[in-house]
């Protein structure tokens, strides 16, 4: 049984650029101690236009987990598609969510949130086709 | 992650290969999916079931005709930007 996801085209050929590694970012923002963040209750997509969108989560000690960042670099496909390197950040995209929180909501602006982490990692892709 | 050119995950046997299962390809999207693709898939190895009757979607369904298309939903999608 073949549950190896990305990597499945490497053992088994016919699956090539039918299951395709791709790579994501993902970053972590939060507020220094003195500056509480506001509350958002709810996990957000922010969409920009077709296929592009932000994964927005609320941590439960208010900092936030938000990847996406597609503007920045899915035009150029040697950043994603068939990129199994997990140990390097998409470089074009490593500043993406910094002052995102201020830029896209309202009541940010005090609260000097900053970008803590960058990673490469799992994000969601939300298909049109399937909830 | 392992995205997928139809978007859909492949959840079944292998086509044409005996004995061979696969669960793979979930999009960015396999945390809602895998625990009941992974029970679905279990069934078959285990019981011998036929996907039909594992409960998995029949979307999810490994077939010739998916590994034959030369569509491309990913690549298709940054043709529109």
């Amino acid at each position: 049984m073949y549950a190896t996801n990305a990597y499945t085209a490497g053992i088994a050929p016919q699956f090539a650029h039918k299951i395709v590694p791709v790579r994501g970012i993902c970053s972590h923002i939060v507020t220094p101690k003195d500056k509480p963040s506001p509350l958002l209750p709810n996990t957000y997509s922010i969409r920009y236009g077709p296929a592009h969108y932000d994964y927005l989560i609320p941590r439960p000690d208010g900092s936030i987990v938000v990847g996406g960042a597609k503007q920045d670099f899915w035009h150029d496909k040697s950043w994603w598609y068939g990129v199994t390197d997990d140990s390097k950040l998409i470089e074009p995209a490593k500043h993406y969510f910094d002052g995102l929180m201020q830029r896209q909501f309202v009541g940010w602006d005090d609260t000097e949130a900053y970008t803590e982490n960058v990673w490469t990692g799992s994000k969601k892709f939300n298909s049109p086709t399937m909830g | 992650m392992g995205y997928s050119s139809d978007y859909m995950p492949w959840v079944g046997a292998v086509p044409e290969k005996d004995g061979q299962l696969v669960i793979a390809g979930f999009t960015g999207h396999g945390m809602p999916l895998i625990l009941l693709a992974a029970k679905g898939i279990a069934k078959m190895l285990r019981e011998e079931s036929a996907f039909e009757e594992t409960g998995i979607p029949r979307i999810f369904k490994p077939t010739m005709e998916r590994l034959l298309t030369k569509k491309n939903d990913i690549l298709d999608g940054l043709a529109k930007l």
